[in-house]
């Protein structure tokens, strides 16, 4: 979805798993397409504002998000439940240190922002009105209201004053854990060959529905906490002050579980896919010499969701590999 | 997605206001390059918060205090 001048896509993706070990960067298995509110309002929740949109995942199903600037560089806020992912506090829609990423050099957010280079994977749960495992619930209660996905946009004052600064390298392994990377060059050209097309594209049918009909209740889904991946989110490279203090846009996405999703769309999405279940490649950056934002602690005591996710489906087909980690060629 | 105006939004509104009048006098009237101008509105370049105080174009950005709750009321 382009917002402004910046593509943002949300990706399905492989729930790593719950351990102590963090995994490399799963890859993409499908674009999550996002519904605007204001096309199927009538069987949206009155609440959902029409400038609002919609996405559906499974329950413990893991996603990620890429942000690929067309223009300029962009700064943005990005939250989940009202909670911001880099700091555990309030999302909000003012730039603070560390607060925010800006893209290039950040292509990709896969979680929830831990010390030390890692993060806990981005994993639907049920979201209860403050009683679910949410993190937003978990750090708020029933203060939280909403288990919807934020993200608020800034462009710099003076973009042509920027340097702009790349993002590091790609490669991959077939390691979940090891860091045995080709990078992205003649070997990862190779491999790139094997390229098809993603599942979900592929497994998306539309039904016909039958009466419709307003809902008034509702299961709404939010973001928990998975399992550690390493990434860094890399500082600001141009310093807090080149940004406009206001956002330039905002996005809020509403998530709702597989079932809702049908009933309101008329499409089935892919079931999800844990790591027992992949055999695909995992991917990094070549990023050790780039720093990391400092983090915070207080996504690391909360309850997981990925229990029992982790337990193997076999039910589910193998998805096929990719040759990046968005999935595209490079 | 909650906002009043985006790139093309304001693609359009600058359309709008140009009128009659060709790129280069729009661009002079509004103080910025022909080129700038010319990116801006085929939504290829964001407009700057200059460009539109200079086209008179005021830009709210309706917030949803559920999903962004840092956020005070009249931000």
């Amino acid at each position: 979805m382009r917002i402004g001048n910046t593509e943002v896509v949300f990706h399905r993706t492989v729930r790593v798993p719950d351990g102590r070990q963090p995994s490399n960067l799963p890859p993409s298995l499908g674009r999550m397409d996002l519904y605007p509110v204001a096309k199927y309002a009538q069987r949206c929740p009155e609440n959902w504002e029409k400038e609002t949109y919609f996405l559906g995942l499974h329950e413990t199903e893991a996603m990620w998000m890429s942000f690929r600037p067309l223009a300029n560089p962009v700064a943005m806020l990005v939250g989940a439940g009202g909670i911001n992912a880099l700091t555990g506090e309030k999302l909000g829609i003012t730039l603070e240190k560390d607060n925010y990423l800006v893209a290039p050099p950040q292509p990709w957010l896969d979680g929830w922002k831990d010390k030390d280079g890692t993060v806990y994977q981005f994993v639907a749960t049920a979201y209860k009105k403050g009683q679910g495992i949410t993190v937003a619930e978990q750090l708020m209660g029933e203060e939280s209201k909403t288990g919807a996905i934020g993200i608020a946009f800034f462009n710099p004052k003076d973009p042509l004053k920027l340097k702009v600064k790349s993002t590091p390298l790609e490669g991959y392994t077939h390691s979940l854990t090891d860091d045995n990377f080709k990078w992205k060059g003649s070997e990862f050209d190779l491999f790139s060959k094997h390229i098809v097309q993603s599942s979900a594209a592929a497994s998306r049918r539309r039904i016909t529905l039958g009466v419709e009909r307003l809902r008034t209740a509702f299961d709404e889904m939010g973001i928990g906490r998975g399992g550690k991946i390493i990434q860094k989110i890399y500082p600001d490279p141009h310093g807090l002050d080149v940004w406009e203090q206001s956002p330039w846009a905002t996005l809020a996405c509403y998530l709702v579980n597989a079932e809702v999703f049908e009933e309101i769309t008329g499409e089935k999405i892919p079931k999800p896919v844990s790591s027992e279940n992949y055999a695909g490649p995992w991917f990094g950056l070549n990023d050790k010499a780039e720093d990391d934002i400092a983090g915070t602690n207080k996504f690391t005591g909360l309850k997981s969701a990925v229990f029992p996710a982790s337990t193997a489906q076999p039910d589910v087909p193998l998805p096929a590999a990719v040759a990046s980690k968005s999935g595209e060629t490079k | 997605m909650t906002r009043s105006r985006t790139t093309d939004d304001v693609s359009e509104l600058l359309a709008e206001l140009q009128g009659d009048r060709t790129l280069t006098k729009f661009a002079e009237d509004l103080r910025v390059s022909k080129a700038y101008l010319s990116m801006v509105m085929s939504g290829n370049k964001p407009p700057s918060e200059k460009l539109l105080k200079r086209a008179g174009i005021r830009r709210t950005i309706k917030i949803n205090y559920e999903v962004f709750p840092g956020a005070k009321k009249g931000d």
